[in-house]
């Protein structure tokens, strides 16, 4: 019963639709190879319904990306798997996904690095209120996908404007809301009150990805 | 496997494009998504044709819808991993093809799955050749597309 699989002259339709499905069981650095093979998987690759399902198949790779600071101020993003860290397996491979980020940060004019989730980096851009650039009044967030390079689209970014009074620190945490589809980020904003009698005030605020809706304020 | 489905029985026919009949439980018929709404309006005396299915395809089809309930929850993976282990790439290739035509609960993420860990450690022109795809890049398009991959900031100067 061998030498069957000759009638494999199914329309490229289905077999786009295959393809789709066994790209998205791929870890995203091999995603990468896999853009050079032609025209129409490296628009596949870049689909968003293709991001969706891959991250959403992502966690059975169990890949965690780490952000490193080396000397200087380097900083590198590497991706390593879960199981090699509870297992303590120093031989097991991390793939570096990203170097010099602090280059490519300064080139995006991106200040911060936040946290990472789903293979995704939060980035934050600060805005200074004056020039001495000691004080922020808005802050801009985008999520970074340092194996695609891909960015979230400007629309996407969130701007967490403070209205009145300056902020001395900021602090930003995201996560994916499996219940609404969407990327969520907790801003937790301290403002230290070494100029108003000594009252330190903090601020938390919960945004939506997408949209800009601010959901949630706690001060 | 008889030529002619005999009418007293409440199995559904399915023909395959190498001209095998096979006789299948609704059970099993209704897991093939695609011939699904064929199978309502047919008797016991309606034959299926399957034009991109071969017996051989049909066969495992079978064989993963009738095994599977069958194994302990705790025995699906090593089952599964049973299902693919001694198939060629060609025949897993020619599986997954007939899988996604019928879209067979459950093994359509088998089968891209094993495809996946498959082609994972393979070059770009392995790839290529395996799915027949033609590279549609001019050379500079597919050098710069490779390029991008090193990461880009290599061997830039910094301040």
């Amino acid at each position: 019963m061998k030498n069957h699989c000759a009638q494999t002259s199914l329309s490229g339709v289905l077999l786009d639709e295959l393809i789709f499905e066994i790209l998205s069981w791929l870890p995203a650095i091999l995603l990468l190879r896999f853009r050079c093979i032609c025209k129409s998987w490296k628009s596949l690759i870049s689909d968003p319904n293709f991001i969706k399902l891959h991250l959403q198949r992502a966690p059975k790779n169990a890949n965690l990306i780490l952000t490193l600071i080396g000397n200087h101020g380097k900083r590198s993003a590497i991706s390593c798997s879960f199981r090699s860290l509870l297992h303590h397996n120093p031989s097991s491979p991390t793939t570096v996904v990203a170097e010099n980020l602090h280059y490519r940060l300064k080139l995006m004019k991106h200040t911060g690095i936040g946290v990472s989730c789903n293979g995704l980096i939060c980035l934050v851009r600060a805005f200074p209120r004056n020039f001495r650039g000691n004080e922020f009044h808005k802050y801009r967030v985008g999520l970074w996908n340092p194996v695609t390079k891909l960015f979230s689209k400007r629309s996407a970014d969130l701007l967490v404007k403070v209205e009145g009074r300056a902020f001395d620190s900021a602090e930003f945490r995201f996560w994916y809301d499996k219940l609404t589809k969407t990327y969520k980020v907790v801003a937790v904003l301290v403002d230290s009150g070494a100029s108003v009698e000594n009252l330190e005030r903090t601020e938390v605020r919960v945004y939506r990805f997408g949209d800009n809706t601010r959901c949630f304020v706690s001060a | 496997m008889a030529e002619k489905a005999s009418p007293s029985s409440n199995s559904i026919s399915l023909k395959t494009v190498d001209g095998k009949i096979f006789k299948v439980s609704p059970a099993i018929a209704n897991q093939m998504l695609t011939i699904q709404p064929l199978i309502k309006d047919s008797d016991s005396s309606t034959i299926i044709s399957l034009p991109d299915v071969a017996a051989f395809h049909l066969t495992k089809i079978i064989e993963y819808l009738e095994g599977k309930p069958a194994a302990a929850p705790s025995a699906v993976d090593a089952f599964e991993a049973q299902f693919v282990k001694d198939l060629s790439p060609e025949e897993l290739k020619g599986l997954l093809i007939a899988v996604g035509y019928l879209k067979v609960n459950g093994l359509v993420d088998l089968m891209a799955n094993t495809v996946a860990k498959l082609i994972e450690n393979k070059s770009v022109e392995y790839v290529r050749k395996f799915f027949g795809v033609v590279n549609d890049f001019t050379p500079a398009e597919e050098a710069k597309c490779r390029q991008e991959h090193a990461w880009a900031f290599d061997g830039v100067d910094e301040d």
